[in-house]
């Protein structure tokens, strides 16, 4: 559990604050959010551009 | 830190040969029939294919905008492999990196695409960081975490 904490902390998904003996873990959307529409970008990017290059390759083969 | 960036990964089986399938990802005359991500028109691409080579496109959005990516080939195996870095000018945004594998399958070509984005050089430093101080910290880290009884 702390481990994957660790994970999520390093990668800047979450925040942690210690009060006393209660830690609390808060979820950063940020990061999340940028990585999202990155994927989101490139997805589509390649998507449509590789749909185009095999119309390219495909039509009038050998 | 690094698994936490994104990647995309394409696979596509074509039918037309591998050598085919290069010589679209590779020739700049090719590149402009297909490469963009509508279908806007490619306005110029440069390839210089080998490893430390250029590579520059310019394409046109349908919405007007234009984009120019640019790069630099890492690895370059004709009609198996090529490998370049990924950026857009002017954007402050952490450069990135696009394999292109292409296997003989079934008298035509497996295309594996991989956009992966790399860690830039704060994360790079703070991953190594992470790590390489790990084993020491770990005892002052479940300390403070748990407090003496930990």
């Amino acid at each position: 559990m702390m481990k994957h904490l660790d994970v999520l902390s390093d990668a800047g998904l979450i925040t942690r604050a210690k009060t006393g003996r209660t830690v609390s873990v808060n979820l950063s959307v940020g990061p999340m959010r940028e990585a999202m529409e990155w994927l989101k970008r490139y997805e589509r990017f390649w998507t449509v551009s590789i749909d185009r290059l095999v119309a390219l390759v495909e039509e009038g083969g050998e | 830190m690094t698994n936490s960036l994104p990647s995309v990964t394409i696979v596509r089986r074509i039918k037309a040969p591998p050598a085919k399938v290069y010589a679209a990802i590779t020739q700049p005359k090719l590149m402009m029939q297909w490469w963009g991500p509508d279908a806007g028109p490619t306005l110029s691409a440069e390839a210089d294919v080998r490893p430390g080579g250029h590579f520059s496109v310019v394409f046109r959005l349908l919405n007007g905008e234009e984009h120019n990516p640019t790069g630099v080939y890492q690895e370059v195996v004709p009609e198996k492999k090529l490998v370049f870095t990924w950026e857009w000018p002017g954007v402050p945004e952490r450069e990135s990196l696009v394999t292109f594998l292409l296997e003989p399958f079934d008298g035509g070509t497996e295309l594996t695409l991989i956009h992966e984005h790399l860690p830039d050089e704060e994360a790079r430093k703070s991953h190594e960081q992470g790590w390489t101080g790990l084993l020491d910290k770990l005892p002052v880290f479940l300390e403070v975490f748990f407090g003496a009884a930990g």
